[in-house]
């Protein structure tokens, strides 16, 4: 369930930063208007008190029994001789300047009975007479703040108060909340949904993963039609099994053919020594056993060399090398050769490129396609070895490789069933292909002649000449 | 000579000292990587024989062991893992030579008398010049001579008559001709060393009827004596 998780989680923190947004925003606008209100109460107050100056005295009705039930500024008076005029405590007066007060620091008990009327008054919702209504500060709560501006004026003491932004910030910030939760609440449900859905792919994912685990190398996880990175890479996981799965049946048919491979020499092997037992013809008995154990050891020792060389590891040591350096040297070594076994071995080699390999690899890789084509061919045979550019390339003609065969020739112990009695292991080809395949060479194996249908013709094709500038040190170690 | 061998299979390791006393070698057996440490760098031994894989110590470690040490007594590796990777990787270790097994006793004695002899001799001193008996190597003009009469020689085959010159008197097996005149380390199934060398000889005995090179059954070849 963690994408579902994921989803809340995401929702959540999204309410969270907006509610901490909210928060912010409600504490820079309250103090926006504070520095308003007592803007204009000191406004106000400058100018009731030049209006009382000019008076010169305070008119018997100011602010007598007023109300501050409108959002509008209130004021009161505190004459010399302690009477105070308008709805407001004589507290209110202790101190000159701006302060907060609450409603029971600023009302006396009368004034804050009545404003409690007016105000139920105002909340019957059962009276229809509009008229009635009066229209109360902020949803008329009545524990409002308020913001009260104390002076001297003419021969008192003069306040000018009205309600502070407490109220309306709060309400706004109430608006705020609903709306955040408004918006939230369908944010959760698409994220939920989406998660959800993203959790069924995933599920889908994992369980056909499990299979694999399993064994079951058939599972396919991408969609027909590739929408999205999680599709992609179902895509990638497939193209793995897929290659997992080659692999597997190769190994399988790998280790038939070993143990088929072996069984032969091994056979042997058990004959001689059982002759041997009887002692007729003790020494040769001997000396065809070892050589049946040689042929043993060969086996492994060439499975052992592909195993090796399939990790890849050996391509660390890659250095960049002359192709035509390769097929020249390997010429000097069996040139002799194959004219002391009856064949002629030919060298061609133009333009030739410099790429990054195994100078020892690629000596192997030759040489057993060389000794390949010695074995394959009759005496009087022709085998060239030619490099044209990054093509590398021996061919012989002889009898060739039937076309259906050429593919399944390079799996390891593969063996023509004609070849089976001919010696070596099998494994040659495989060798020369895994050999290529490190070096990310491409080969094919095809007719030599086209028109006549025979002849063996093996092609590397290499890929990427070297990227590192070749060194004459480089190129003829 | 005394020779250090380390090796834990039980019958491996008899046989092979049965092998190298009846050589003449005497042979110090050990079964475990830090007895063998301990004898090489307290003892002095004319070559060493590593085990690549032995308990507490292996071999390969052990050999690190010495070279960091500076202990610099010609030591051949032995491996079941015959590939080429192990074979650099032991050589870059500071292992003088390597061997796979399972191998023939020759193939060991072979190696062993090459690098007792390399390790004093040939390395201490540049040799411009090798001579047997009339034949003449001059290894910097890359000429080759019988009695004064230039005889024509092409790289390889030069190589090979210097490859063994050097080593006059001692067997060099087709492995180590492999690997010192080719730079082969894997097993042609075709007799590339047999066909070279009877080339050589075609050149180098034949039109002066003398013997230089002498086969020997079984593990190779060895010049003069």
């Amino acid at each position: 369930m963690s994408a579902l998780r994921q989803a809340m989680v995401l929702s959540l923190s999204f309410l969270v930063l907006l509610s901490i947004g909210g928060a912010l925003f409600e504490d820079f606008l309250t103090k926006e208007l504070q520095t308003e209100i007592d803007t204009e109460l000191k406004q106000e107050f400058a100018g009731l008190s030049r209006e009382l100056t000019t008076l010169g005295q305070v008119p018997d009705d100011f602010a007598s029994g007023g109300l501050p039930l409108n959002d509008e500024t209130a004021y009161g008076f505190l004459r010399s001789d302690g009477t105070v005029m308008g709805p407001v405590k004589i507290e209110v007066f202790a101190a000159d300047g701006l302060r907060t007060l609450q409603d029971e620091e600023i009302f006396p008990e009368d004034v804050q009975q009545s404003i409690m009327e007016a105000l139920e008054k105002a909340f019957d919702t059962e009276s229809d007479d509009e008229s009635d209504v009066v229209e109360l500060p902020f949803d008329g709560e009545f524990d409002t703040l308020w913001r009260a501006y104390v002076g001297p004026a003419l021969d008192g003491q003069l306040v000018v108060f009205s309600p502070t932004v407490g109220g309306l910030v709060a309400e706004l910030s109430t608006v705020i909340l609903i709306a955040l939760v408004l918006i939230s609440i369908p944010t959760m449900a698409v994220g939920v949904v989406f998660g959800l859905r993203a959790q069924r792919r995933l599920d889908r994912i994992g369980q056909g993963y499990e299979r694999i685990a399993d064994g079951d190398l058939t599972v396919r996880l991408a969609p027909k039609v590739v929408k999205d990175d999680l599709d992609l890479l179902t895509q990638r996981i497939d193209g793995a099994t897929e290659r997992l799965q080659t692999t597997l049946r190769q190994m399988s048919e790998f280790s038939a053919n070993i143990a088929h491979d072996l069984r032969t020499p091994l056979t042997r092997l058990r004959i001689h020594l059982d002759q041997a037992n009887e002692a007729n013809d003790l020494a040769a008995h001997l000396n065809s056993s070892i050589s049946q154990t040689d042929n043993i050891i060969a086996i492994f020792d060439a499975i052992q060399r592909i195993a090796r060389l399939k990790t890849g590891e050996r391509r660390a040591k890659f250095k960049a090398l002359d192709l035509g350096n390769v097929a020249s040297q390997v010429h000097d070594i069996y040139e002799a050769v194959a004219e002391d076994e009856g064949r002629t071995l030919i060298c061609n080699v133009s333009n030739p490129v410099i790429v990054d390999g195994d100078i020892n690899l690629l000596i192997q890789l030759l040489s057993n396609l060389i000794e390949n084509a010695i074995r394959h061919t009759e005496v009087g045979a022709t085998i060239t070895l030619s490099v044209r550019g990054r093509w590398l390339s021996v061919s012989d003609d002889g009898p060739g490789i039937p076309e259906e065969e050429c593919e399944k020739v390079l799996e390891p112990l593969y063996r023509l069933d004609h070849s089976r009695n001919t010696p070596g292991a099998g494994l040659g080809l495989s060798l020369v292909k895994v050999i290529a395949d490190l070096h990310e060479a491409n080969m094919t194996l095809s007719k030599a002649d086209t028109n006549q249908q025979k002849g063996l013709l093996v092609k590397i094709e290499f890929r990427n000449p070297s990227s590192t500038l070749a060194s004459p040190g480089a190129v003829s170690d | 000579m005394r020779i250090l061998f380390l090796e834990d299979d039980q019958e491996i390791g008899e046989w092979t000292v049965s092998g190298l006393s009846a050589a003449g070698h005497v042979v110090d057996w050990l079964q475990n990587g830090r007895d063998a440490l301990l004898a090489a760098t307290t003892r002095d031994y004319d070559v060493l024989v590593f085990d690549r894989m032995t308990p507490d110590l292996d071999g390969l470690s052990a050999l690190k062991t010495l070279r960091g040490a500076r202990i610099t007594t010609p030591l051949i590796l032995l491996t079941a893992l015959g590939t080429v990777d192990d074979r650099v990787e032991g050589l870059e270790a500071g292992a003088d030579d390597y061997l796979s097994k399972p191998f023939a006793i020759t193939e060991l004695l072979a190696r062993i008398t090459a690098l007792s002899r390399r390790g004093k001799a040939e390395s201490t001193q540049a040799v411009t010049r090798l001579a047997h008996q009339g034949l003449e190597l001059d290894l910097l003009a890359q000429k080759c001579s019988y009695n004064g009469d230039a005889i024509l020689l092409n790289p390889k085959e030069f190589r090979l008559l210097e490859v063994l010159m050097r080593s006059k008197g001692r067997v060099q097996t087709r492995a180590m001709l492999l690997e010192r005149v080719w730079d082969i380390s894997f097993e042609p199934s075709t007799s590339v060393v047999e066909t070279h060398m009877s080339r050589l000889r075609n050149k180098i005995e034949k039109p002066f009827g003398v013997d230089f090179i002498k086969t020997v059954r079984g593990s190779g070849y060895v010049f003069g004596d």
